[in-house]
């Protein structure tokens, strides 16, 4: 697949904007309204870093993004760009995070979330995923237990 | 219809944001963001470990299936038939994904008020035991 093969797949911006998108000017403004409360500022902090790095884990592997593209999530490509430059290492060291990138990362994750209903990937792997994402859970909650104790 | 995310939102995500005096409707969008998070991840962890003949033959097979339903319904059985895809997801979900769960709880727990810990608590026995 060529690269303008690639940006024919790109969705357009209503679309991508769809429904099961959480709208980064939402994500915004809760950053705005508790960045200064420690404990859910640096949370949230810590949410929109993974936001990127989501976005940011494609490696520029011709199959992932061709896997991709055919499914019709082309916008990763453009998002590899973004993130290949100096973003990646502002996400990476805790920079400010622009508005843009966020934009751009939660499309990015509302495309794949598009690609694969909950139940029907987790579901599809069968029952052993399932109880790993379970397991990640409950030692998640232990060490959590253990810290505030 | 099942959740696999249940136990994950209502044990642990929820209570975090609670305790961190988070409002209810923002908590649920950080929720449905950590869920988004966790997918994507997963996803393409299993993208990215597809070895080449296979990735170029499900891209062949993808391109020729009409409907967006049936491309994804082959997405999913690629990942859950090619055993390094299979693999990949669940090395992210036992090894990487805790260590995720951990960093973002050490948010809370570094920065947190007494009285939000002892609020951490509570909702911890409510929701556990």
């Amino acid at each position: 697949m060529d690269k303008d093969q690639l940006e024919k797949t790109i969705l357009p911006e209503e679309e991508r904007l769809g429904e099961d998108l959480i709208s980064p000017k939402v994500l915004e403004r809760m950053w705005k309204k508790y960045e200064r409360q420690t404990a859910a500022g640096d949370m949230i902090r810590f949410t929109l870093n993974k936001i990127g790095e989501a976005a940011a884990i494609i490696k520029k592997t011709s199959f992932a993004v061709g896997i991709l593209g055919v499914l019709g999530i082309g916008y990763c490509v453009s998002l590899t760009a973004h993130f290949t430059g100096p973003e990646v290492i502002h996400l990476h060291h805790s920079h400010p995070i622009t508005p843009e990138m966020v934009k751009e990362s939660m499309t990015f994750l509302a495309s794949l979330s598009r690609l694969s209903a909950k139940t029907s990937f987790v579901g599809s792997l069968g029952t052993a995923t399932g109880s790993l994402l379970d397991f990640a859970s409950k030692r998640g909650l232990k060490e959590l237990e253990q810290s505030v104790k | 219809m099942f959740d696999p995310f249940s136990d994950l939102k209502q044990k642990f995500l929820f209570p975090l944001f609670q305790a961190a005096d988070i409002f209810p409707q923002d908590a649920e969008i950080l929720v449905e963001t950590w869920v988004k998070i966790i997918l994507a991840e997963a996803i393409m962890k299993a993208v990215e470990s597809f070895p080449q003949t296979e990735a170029k033959s499900l891209i062949e097979k993808i391109k020729s299936l009409p409907s967006q339903e049936e491309k994804i319904n082959a997405f999913n059985k690629s990942i859950s038939s090619i055993s390094v895809a299979k693999e990949a997801v669940e090395k992210y979900f036992k090894d990487e994904l805790p260590k995720t769960l951990k960093l973002l709880s050490n948010c809370f727990v570094d920065n947190a008020t007494p009285e939000q810990k002892t609020k951490l608590k509570e909702l911890l026995l409510q929701k556990n035991h």
